[in-house]
């Protein structure tokens, strides 16, 4: 009895383990490129790819063009798409249990930090560095430098180690930041756009007087999206920064505090009373809606207000770059989503067949027509057809131009606690917006911060 | 067919009592794995846990803002309990009475009961927005009810009061329909008034139920994350960082699994003492009533 016993144990775990979904990718029984050394496409033909998505107007023009990809490749791909904050959290469900159902997922630079330094993500330049699974045409210095070096980095905390390293994800679309402002309340009040942070403020108290509605909208939730638009981007441009070199956190310094106090005056004098409750999404509808006169946040936004299915602001709406810091420099942070390759995945080489193809030239074009602004790769956003769609957003090419070239990069440095750092650091503002001295909740937020760091870091 | 073999006799037993060891198992295995992963230092995405006794207790007792989160909880558990049962208790004995049109009333009572948390949050967070229902009905201007530092956990309780409350009404209208008429009649023959009979009568026959209704909400209340989540995040600042929410941003957003579990823990242990307390209330008043 024993015996059998032990058989049927045998039996059942050799199931379990051999019956997973597809096969593993063993890179000597696939073939990817034919005898004739030409690209093979169907090199991973009967697998099955399971991607997580995030809710997204990319992941919306994406699976539209998904049953293309099956053609073409033979690959079968099942998908769930989740709002984000839910989408986040099965992601990290997903990655720390090593899930091998899951095998390509949307994500960011900022946040693929703690999932690269956990081994979460597969390094790409595996691929990149071996010709034969790049096929000739791809053009990867298609995209914007900037979205490349800011998926590279080399697991060691500090600013200087963004751009090194490896590279995680390959970006599918970029978002700078600006302000997008009620050009015919600006004309009303008699005020162009804000050139630096004193401007900034008189600006929204003119907007505000000149049709009595609120002059200025920003995110205001405890979490890290709040400090990562129109803050951290006038953060930076002001000479701040969030560590320092040798990862003391910064975000105290007599600089930084100046700027956050003007930044909550602001909001606090001229913005939503709800403010700690704005998220993104909520600002994007109150400005569309007509209630706000400038929305300091993504560029990309303007898609929403130029479209008069959800806007009641199609056609007053401008936009400018970020104000200048004190020194009459402009950083705009940047981010970018991306896909990546859960490193727990058995079928890698399938996967890299769908990042390939979904961040062709021709796909990103596809998906940009469809509203995926902005394109990461610049001869997207040169299309003709691309350009057709954009050229009517007054302002709009000139600054994500501007943006994209010179002054747009990751503002944060790169370290495995971002999100914890970022959320930390949110709730100063709420508490300064709440009456609390700048000086005290920021003193008290760069303490905690430090700590949450050397947490995440300790052997 | 009868048993012969008396070893199978003695086994029988045993083999009814699987499915309740199973489920024994099933329901402790995840508690005794917190319990450990709480003396641990396991992160999200590390590759080694390594066990490290009390120290998360110690670095969460010597935290302000864990007991800030301790106090909030606290007293949004007995500020939602006070306002339910007191809410509750009047409802049910408004809808006691066998008038006209009483049996739709009870029906439409538990409406908020049939909403899924989330949704009635979500509901009321537009309902409070500066622009919303709530401001129009009460004449403030632009007031943020779920912004403002002071007014956030007073909003939060509203919600959880609204949604919520229907639930005691009907667990203690139940109790009144089922409580014995002969005293009653006895009472009013006296001349006794009507506060006077619902003070010696009503109050302490009604007391079982009235404590098995405030086990439940006291379990339930500290565990409130649905509605915080949905509507404050925690926010303004920390003023509705209740513990369960912080626990929430310290595992799965900051992937500290460790300190995570042992402020659950933490919770588990207040639940567990305050479930004790109110059972034992819950069987004296049972006796009192009965006369023993």
């Amino acid at each position: 009895m024993n015996k059998s016993f032990h058989v049927c144990i045998c039996l059942v775990l050799s199931l379990t383990f051999s019956c997973g979904k597809g096969s593993d990718s063993v890179p000597s029984a696939v073939q990817i490129r034919t005898p004739q050394g030409a690209f093979n496409w169907e090199a991973c033909k009967g697998q099955s790819l399971y991607i997580s998505l995030n809710k997204h107007p990319y992941t919306e023009a994406l699976i539209l063009e998904i049953p293309e990809f099956e053609r073409l490749t033979g690959i079968k791909v099942d998908y769930n798409i989740l709002a984000e904050e839910e989408y986040f959290e099965k992601l990290v469900i997903n990655l720390s249990t090593r899930s091998r159902n899951l095998d390509i997922f949307m994500t960011g630079p900022q946040l693929n930090w703690g999932y690269i330094d956990s081994g979460w993500v597969e390094p790409l330049d595996t691929f990149l560095g071996d010709k034969a699974y790049l096929p000739e045409d791809y053009g990867i210095e298609d995209f914007y430098p900037s979205l490349l070096a800011a998926n590279r980095w080399n697991k060691i905390p500090g600013k200087s180690n963004l751009g090194r390293g490896n590279l995680w994800a390959v970006p599918i679309q970029v978002e700078t930041y600006i302000i997008a402002y009620r050009k015919d309340w600006a004309r009303k009040a008699n005020v162009s756009a804000p050139q630096n942070y004193r401007d900034f403020y008189a600006f929204a108290r003119e907007l505000n007087r000149a049709e009595q509605k609120r002059g200025i909208i920003a995110r205001g939730l405890g979490t890290w999206p709040t400090i990562n638009t129109g803050f951290i981007t006038g953060f930076s441009s002001y000479g701040c920064v969030d560590f320092d070199e040798d990862m003391k956190c910064r975000i105290n310094s007599p600089r930084a505090v100046e700027f956050t106090r003007l930044w909550i005056k602001t909001i606090k004098d001229f913005g939503p009373s709800d403010w700690p409750n704005i998220t993104w999404y909520d600002g994007k509808q109150k400005f569309s809606s007509g209630e706000f006169g400038m929305y300091p946040d993504c560029d990309f936004f303007a898609a929403s207000y130029e479209n008069p299915a959800k806007s009641n602001v199609v056609g007053r709406v401008a936009y400018a770059l970020p104000p200048a810091g004190p020194e009459n420099n402009i950083s705009s942070n940047l981010w970018s989503w991306c896909l990546a390759i859960n490193s727990s995945s058995p079928r890698k080489v399938a996967s890299w067949l769908f990042l390939l193809w979904a961040t062709s030239r021709d796909q990103l074009l596809a998906t940009a027509i469809r509203g995926n602004m902005n394109p990461t790769r610049k001869s997207v956003w040169e299309d003709p057809e691309v350009r057709n769609i954009t050229d009517n957003w007054v302002g709009y090419r000139e600054v994500v131009d501007k943006n994209l070239n010179a002054y747009a990069a990751v503002q944060w440095t790169p370290q495995k606690a971002f999100i914890a750092v970022g959320d930390r650091w949110a709730k100063a503002l709420q508490e300064i917006w709440s009456g609390k001295d700048a000086q005290r909740a920021l003193d008290e937020a760069a303490a905690e911060i430090e700590k949450i760091v050397a947490n995440a870091y300790k052997k | 067919m009868p048993i012969k073999n008396s070893f199978s006799r003695r086994a029988v037993p045993y083999f009814f009592v699987l499915p309740a060891l199973f489920l024994t198992i099933g329901i402790l295995y995840p508690f005794i794995l917190s319990l450990y992963y709480s003396l641990t230092d396991y992160r999200l995405g590390s590759a080694a846990i390594e066990f490290i006794g009390f120290k998360n207790y110690l670095v969460i007792f010597s935290s302000a803002s864990f007991w800030r989160s301790l106090g909030l909880t606290a007293g949004y558990t007995a500020a939602s309990l006070v306002l339910q049962i007191g809410l509750g208790l009047a409802g049910a004995l408004l809808l006691n009475n066998d008038v006209k049109g009483i049996q739709v009333a009870r029906s439409l009572i538990i409406l908020p009961l049939m909403m899924p948390p989330v949704v009635a949050a979500l509901m009321w967070k537009v309902i409070m927005a500066p622009n919303g229902v709530l401001n129009y009905l009460t004449g403030l201007v632009q007031f943020s009810w779920l912004g403002t530092n002071t007014a956030a956990l007073p909003s939060l309780l509203i919600i959880d009061t609204w949604i919520y409350t229907p639930f005691v009404t009907v667990i203690l209208l139940a109790g009144l329909r089922s409580l014995p008429q002969e005293p009653y009649e006895a009472a009013v023959l006296d001349g006794g008034s009507p506060w006077f009979i619902f003070r010696t009568l009503t109050l302490p026959l009604l007391k079982p139920f009235i404590f098995i209704t405030a086990l439940f909400r006291t379990i339930d209340s500290l565990k409130t994350f649905d509605i915080i989540y949905a509507t404050t995040k925690g926010g303004p600042g920390s003023s509705t960082m209740l513990l369960q929410v912080k626990a929430y941003f310290e595992s799965f957003r900051h992937y500290s699994m460790g300190s995570a579990l042992s402020m659950m823990m933490v919770l588990w242990l207040v639940i567990f003492v305050m479930s004790r307390v109110l059972v034992g209330f819950w069987a004296r008043s049972s006796r009192q009533a009965l006369g023993r």
